[in-house]
């Protein structure tokens, strides 16, 4: 059986500093500590929970949920990360949805013909494995459709990913699994640029106390009202603390970065 | 000039979310009078009629995303959307780390 050996909770964005120089570089410096602990815990594969924001993933096909089965990633590029290839693992992933699908989990297919990472994936990619020679395995869960996704439903996910890699993947493989994005932030809606600072400390509280399990009791709903329509993201994180319950996190940073709209943190799950 | 030029395409964009009124009026051929409303510039006027963002209207994008599309090719705007000022130093830390 294989492991999941580390779990992290971080942004998924980068812009420019201006002007918030100081938080800025709080914030990279946080996205390097986090790529040099994943390291540190010499995964074989990474799975990065994170969504599409509609580069690839518009509105023709919406599927709630859908995992990359393909052997090779190109990013998108917005935000100007760096256009590098990283591996990705088809078996993985082909086997992701097989297992889900005998356990009434149906799961999509992205292939990478179809979908090129945007910022959501590749900007954590780019920090825990620069060369991109780390199999990556990327699900997307799609905040830009309605009905939004339960966040019991993303817990469901994360319990699956879990059970997939205790009773299918072979003996000491060692994954690392990220959920990317958030936390709190109101895009171009009434609430524009606002960021709940209350919420985003109460979710890394409840994640230090070993508590994150109990995000998944709010309704889409309630997490929509209380963290903004950019705040759903923090169905990721969600997804992830599914994989590994219980275990205690250490807040690596947070910043509310009112220059770029967002609530901003990095999180690490010690299994 | 800058932070004009942001709060005005903030300005828009709040007002499309809200009323998908662009959509309307780019379909009826309105346009101008919602740029006129709206003290829209000329220049961020013709990025809006740009082909990129007819096809992204074309392809049933939501507002929002083919504003966001557009917006992030409009200098200012995609200046802020980027990490191209810690780039460098991204390369650099990271071959002094060993890992590129």
């Amino acid at each position: 059986m294989g492991k999941v050996v580390g779990a992290f909770g971080q942004g998924h964005i980068l812009f420019h500093p201006h002007g918030a120089e100081a938080a800025a570089d709080r914030v990279y410096e946080g996205y390097k500590a986090v790529g040099r602990r994943i390291r540190a815990l010499k995964p074989d594969l990474l799975v990065v929970i994170s969504g599409d924001h509609l580069f690839n993933l518009g509105t023709s096909y919406q599927m709630p949920y859908a995992v990359g089965v393909a052997d090779e990633y190109l990013p998108w590029g917005d935000t100007d990360v760096p256009v590098r290839p990283f591996a990705g693992q088809r078996e993985f992933g082909e086997g992701l949805v097989r297992f889900g699908a005998e356990q009434d989990f149906d799961l999509a297919k992205l292939e990478a013909h179809g979908f090129r990472p945007d910022h959501g994936i590749s900007v954590p990619v780019m920090f825990a494995a620069p060369r991109g020679d780390l199999p990556v395995v990327p699900i997307n869960i799609n905040i830009c459709m309605e009905p939004l996704p339960n966040p019991r439903r993303c817990q469901a996910l994360g319990n699956l990913l879990k059970k997939y890699v205790e009773q299918c993947r072979p003996v000491g493989e060692r994954v690392v699994v990220i959920g990317a994005g958030g936390l709190s932030h109101w895009l171009m809606v009434d609430r524009d640029g606002e960021i709940n600072e209350i919420f985003d400390r109460h979710v890394l509280a409840l994640i230090e106390a070993g508590r994150g399990d109990e995000l998944a009791e709010m309704t889409a709903a309630d997490l929509l009202a209380t963290a903004g329509n950019g705040g759903m993201e923090t169905l990721y994180w969600i997804t992830m603390l599914a994989t590994v319950p219980g275990a205690r996190g250490e807040t690596i940073f947070y910043e509310p970065m009112y220059s770029w709209k967002t609530g901003i943190a990095a999180t690490q799950l010690h299994v | 000039m800058e932070q004009k030029v942001k709060a005005q395409v903030h300005c828009l964009v709040a007002d499309l979310v809200r009323q998908e009124l662009l959509r309307e009026e780019i379909s009826s051929g309105k346009q101008d009078q919602v740029f006129e409303r709206y003290g829209i510039p000329v220049d961020v006027r013709e990025l809006l009629r740009t082909p990129d963002y007819r096809q992204l209207e074309k392809a049933g994008l939501p507002p929002i995303y083919r504003v966001l599309y557009v917006i992030s090719a409009f200098p200012a705007i995609r200046e802020h959307l980027s990490m191209a000022p810690f780039l460098a130093r991204f390369e650099q830390d990271m071959q002094a780390e060993g890992v590129l």
